[in-house]
This record gives structure tokens, C-alpha cells and sequence, in this order.
């Protein structure tokens, strides 16, 4: 029982995930492989102030959120604003890579590649969740409302002003619009999202170290959502419900370990790359991801 | 010391440059940004690893260039080509990119294993002037690279077919209307690009050795130096080679190699925010197109 409700956090940690990095490169058309930058940035943020400074869970999630918002928006507004397309994809690669440089050597602050261990489980009001079902009630809560706040947020003319920044930038500029204002709404949702991602991963598994948080995940949350197509709700739980349970799946076909990982990943990339090519818009996608 | 480190990074970097210029014209002459260059890189020592015992040396590292020629020619005939026929944009192509390393990867990783392969494990002569040392392998890296650039650039400057890839850099359409062939040319430079980048591989393989996950960092250093050095300007990107070469070697010698990646990307951040076009270009490039 605990092996599935194990599964099933780590599925709400994806979902939440892949619905926020949705927001920027479905919505807003910033495709970018930052995204686990943003969430480990929240991990070590969350940990840090719980660890070394002993926050609530609760309060260091709040300024875990300001902190990341403050740091990585910002910076990714300011190279969105400069660079276009490919250009701006590459900036998101440097950013993830100097992010990763910068976890693994500053010892002082985050321990480099010994990661923090003893993180404590979060608390409410006397409430510990320290239970796997306790905290997946706690998850289920996180995902629950991200859902429906991007279910929500989809509807609001905030949204359509994103989608505008996507689909014609220039158009928008005549509006009397400021497309790097939108650009910064955008990213700054997708931030506190994947910082909310990040707290729950780094107290769920009570040690984060940073190999968790390399360019090959950026990557993995970028598949999810192109698998399940951008641009709405559906797409983002389908890719995540594929990626998680896939390699599920695969383990009940008695796939020796030492090859299941590799060919995991070769899974993963042949249906990336048929998906790119016959559905570009993926499975339940609205948009393409366009250039 | 100094002296010492500036030759070390004066070699490496003409292996980057090797690995950069293939990355340069298949990226000015396709616009696909070829992170499965890398994949590439790896396979190639791996598949002389697998050839050299049972043909020998000289016939094994021929037989490697032409698996590099045909690899290169099959990924764009089987993943590039039908995105390129339905006007896929530059992201998509990236993305298929990624997919296409990440198989070749761990293919490999499944047949070899995930330990760093060396080609030459026997104990290596060097050659000491003065304070300097220069390893045998070092020898050959620069009087091998140094030749193949020199190809490589009469190639695309002197040759028909190198003014032909030049043309479709320049402006695709045009060139097909003038009755090139485009997709042969879009063949030739996958090719030519994988040899280059097998070739740098096999130098490397033969200095320090290799593992299936050592593509991505050198790819993404070839992507950085092609943006620093100018996607117009295939001189910049042997120069911004150089010098990315010698600022990561004072790195590794002044604070550690692991910041060498951080190091390498905050100088691409910063390049691209400050002079979007590149060192040696003057042209703008954020709304080219």
C-alpha cells in the first residue's frame, strides 16, 4: 500500500510540475528547459530555511517562494525580454547549468554534492506529516488546487494576454501592452509553482542532494508536457500519468535493473520524437509548440 | 606554469574548434540546433572501440569516419528531414534533437556499459622543453587538428560544394530557386559536421578517454562558442574556441573544475545579453528572420 501511495506523491510532485512549466511554454510560448532550476532552487531554498534557520514548513514555503521569484524571474524575464526562440532556449540551458554549478560548489550554503540530509517532515498545527498517507492528503491538497487554479486561471483575460504574447508579440505591442510584463506574470507563476513542487519533493524524501536537479530533468518535465500537449489542463496530468506509471509498468515485465533505466530513456525519447513528429500538438494539446 | 597552461588550452581548444565548426555549418546551413552533435561524438570512439580489434588501427579509424559520415546522414534523413519537408520550426527540431541523443546515449550505455572508456591505456612517452611538458597524445591532437581545420576551411571557402552550403546559410529559399539541391547539401553538411566531431572524439578518446555522458558538456561548449564567435563568422568560432579553451583551463587551475560549466555558460549569459550578434559579427540577431 505505501509502495502506491509513494508512487502517487511522486506523480502530484510531476503534476504540479508539468501544470506550471505549462503555463510558460504552453500559454506564453517561452520554451524553456529551466524548469528544474525553478524547483530546485525552491528544494534548497525550502530546506535551507528549515534545516539551518528552523522555519515552519508553511513559512518557508511562502519565503522560499519570494526568494525564488526574486532570483529566477527576474533573471528569466530579463533574458526573454533580450532573446527570441532558440536564442532564449539557450539562455534557459545556461541558466539551468549555472544553477547546477552554483548548488554543487557554494558548500558553504548547500552542502554541494553531499546534499542536506534530516529535512524535516512539514507541520500544521500540531499535525505532523509524517505518514506516507498523511502526506499524501498534503500533496493531494497542493495538486488539487493547482489544478484548479490553472483551471481558473485559463479563463481570466490575464490568460488571453498571455496567449497573445505567444501568438503575435508585436500585436500586443500596438494594444499598448508591455509584453515583458505578461512575460514576468507568466514566469513568476510558473515559479511558485515549481517552488511548491520543490518544498514537497525535499520533505517527502527528507534529502536532497543535487543530482536531482540536473539539465536531464529539465528535460524529462519538458517531454511530459509535450507528450501530453500544452496549452491546457489534460495535457500536462496525461504526460505526467505516463511518465510516472511507465516505469511502473515496465518493472512488473521483469526488466533486469541493470538495463530498465537505459532503456526507460530510450522509451521515453522514441515516443518523444514520434509524438514531435505525427501529433506536434501531443496527445490532448491545444497549441503547437511553435518557434 | 602559465606557459604550460596556455598550451594545454591552445590544444584543447583546437579540438573544440574541431567539434565547434561541425556544430557551426550545420547550424547555419540547417538552423537546427544538433544537440545529438554530441550522441555522435560519443559513438564514434565507441564504435572504433568496437572495430580496432578486429581490423587494426589505420583501417579502424577509416572505418570509424565513414560511420560518422552515414550516422550523421541517417539522423537527418530519418528525424530531420520529415520536420524540415512539413516546415517545422527551430524548437521542434531541438526537441527531436534532444530525443535523438538521448537514444543514441543509452543505446550505447546498454552495450558498453557506463565506465569511461580509454582507447590507449599503455604508459605514454612525453616531451619535455624546458618547464614544459607535452604528452605523446597531445603531440598528435595538435598535429591533427590543426590540418583538419585547415581542410575543413578550403572545404567551405574554396570548393563548389562549400559555396553551395554557404548559399543555403545564407538564404535557403533563394538557393533552391537557383537550382540547388538542397537536400543533398543538407546531407553533405550532417556528414561532414559528424566527422569533424568524431574526429575530435577519437583525438580526445586517445588522451583521456571517454564515457557515454561526456557528449552533452562538449556539444553545449561547441554551442557556446559557435553563439560567442558569430553564427556568420566561421573564424570567430575558431578564435572563441581558443579563448573559451584557455578561460576554462585557468579555471580548473585557479578555483576547481567543477566550476568549469559555470564558468563557460555565466560568459554565454552574458555575451548573449551584451552583444546578442557575437564577438566578431555586426549584425543584430535577435530579430533575425
Amino acid at each position: 500500500m505505501n509502495y502506491v501511495i509513494n508512487i502517487l506523491i511522486i506523480l502530484q510532485i510531476y503534476i504540479i510540475l508539468a501544470l506550471s512549466l505549462n503555463l510558460k511554454t504552453g500559454f506564453t510560448g517561452l520554451l524553456s528547459l529551466c524548469q528544474a532550476a525553478f524547483y530546485g532552487t525552491g528544494a534548497y531554498l525550502t530546506s535551507i530555511l528549515m534545516v539551518d534557520i528552523g522555519l515552519n514548513f508553511f513559512t518557508a514555503l511562502f519565503f522560499a517562494i519570494i526568494i525564488n521569484i526574486t532570483l529566477n524571474a527576474s533573471i528569466t524575464t530579463w533574458s526573454a525580454g533580450r532573446l527570441r526562440n532558440l536564442y532564449f532556449t539557450l539562455g534557459t540551458i545556461a541558466l539551468q547549468i549555472v544553477f547546477f554549478g552554483v548548488i554543487y560548489n557554494w558548500q558553504a550554503l548547500t552542502r554541494g554534492p553531499f546534499g542536506i540530509p534530516g529535512i524535516p517532515k512539514p507541520e500544521l498545527a500540531g499535525l505532523i506529516f509524517n505518514t506516507p498517507l498523511k502526506f499524501f492528503i498534503l500533496t493531494l491538497f497542493f495538486t488539487a488546487s493547482a489544478i484548479l487554479f490553472f483551471y481558473w486561471f485559463a479563463k481570466t483575460p490575464l490568460c488571453k494576454l498571455l496567449e497573445c504574447t505567444r501568438d503575435d508579440e508585436v500585436w500586443l505591442t500596438v494594444l499598448g501592452k508591455r509584453p515583458a510584463y505578461y512575460k514576468f506574470v507568466s514566469i513568476s507563476i510558473t515559479v511558485v509553482f515549481a517552488t511548491i513542487a520543490g518544498a514537497l519533493y525535499a520533505t517527502f524524501t527528507s534529502y536532497i542532494d543535487p543530482t536531482s536537479f540536473t539539465l536531464d530533468e529539465s528535460i524529462l518535465v519538458l517531454t511530459i508536457i509535450l507528450v501530453g500537449g500544452t496549452g491546457n489542463i489534460m495535457g500536462p496530468v496525461s504526460g505526467a500519468l505516463i511518465y510516472v506509471l511507465l516505469p511502473e509498468a515496465l518493472r512488473f515485465v521483469n526488466m533486469p535493473d541493470s538495463i530498465a533505466a537505459n532503456a526507460r530513456m530510450i522509451i521515453y525519447a522514441l515516443i518523444l520524437i514520434f509524438i514531435v513528429r505525427l501529433k506536434p500538438n501531443g496527445l490532448f494539446g491545444k497549441f503547437e509548440i511553435r518557434g | 606554469m602559465i606557459i604550460q597552461i596556455l598550451i594545454n588550452s591552445l590544444i584543447n581548444g583546437l579540438l573544440l574548434a574541431l567539434v565547434a565548426l561541425g556544430f557551426h555549418i550545420i547550424f547555419s546551413a540547417t538552423k537546427i540546433f544538433h544537440i545529438a552533435h554530441g550522441g555522435i561524438f560519443v559513438a564514434g570512439v565507441y564504435f572504433f572501440l568496437w572495430a580496432n580489434p578486429f581490423v587494426g588501427l589505420a583501417y579502424g579509424i577509416i572505418l570509424t569516419i565513414v560511420f560518422a559520415f552515414l550516422l550523421g546522414v541517417i539522423i537527418e534523413w530519418l528525424v530531420y528531414k520529415p520536420l524540415f519537408n512539413k516546415s517545422g520550426s527551430e524548437n521542434i527540431a531541438l526537441i527531436s534533437s534532444l530525443g535523438v541523443y538521448v537514444i543514441i546515449i543509452n543505446i550505447i550505455a546498454l552495450l558498453f556499459g557506463n565506465e569511461t572508456k580509454i582507447l590507449d591505456n599503455s604508459i605514454r612517452k612525453s616531451l619535455t622543453l624546458g618547464e614544459i611538458i607535452i604528452t605523446k597524445p597531445q603531440l598528435w591532437q595538435f598535429s591533427f587538428s590543426l590540418p583538419l581545420i585547415a581542410l575543413f576551411l578550403m572545404f567551405i571557402k574554396v570548393t563548389r560544394y562549400g559555396l553551395k552550403i554557404r548559399a543555403i546559410s545564407d538564404n535557403p529559399l533563394l538557393a533552391r530557386v537557383m537550382g540547388i539541391n538542397t537536400q543533398r547539401i543538407r546531407y553533405i553538411v550532417f556528414g561532414i559536421g559528424s566527422v569533424m566531431s568524431v574526429s575530435a572524439a577519437l583525438l580526445k578518446g586517445f588522451d583521456t578517454g571517454i564515457d557515454p555522458y561526456s557528449g552533452m558538456a562538449i556539444t553545449l561548449s561547441a554551442a557556446v562558442v559557435v553563439i560567442i564567435g558569430g553564427t556568420d563568422s566561421l573564424y570567430g568560432t575558431i578564435f572563441a574556441s581558443i579563448m573559451l579553451a584557455i578561460i576554462q583551463n585557468f579555471t580548473e587551475f585557479f578555483l576547481s573544475a567543477q566550476w568549469r560549466d559555470t564558468v563557460t555558460f555565466t560568459i554565454l549569459i552574458l555575451v548573449m545579453l551584451w552583444r546578442t550578434e557575437g564577438i566578431l559579427q555586426f549584425r543584430l540577431r535577435v530579430d533575425e528572420k
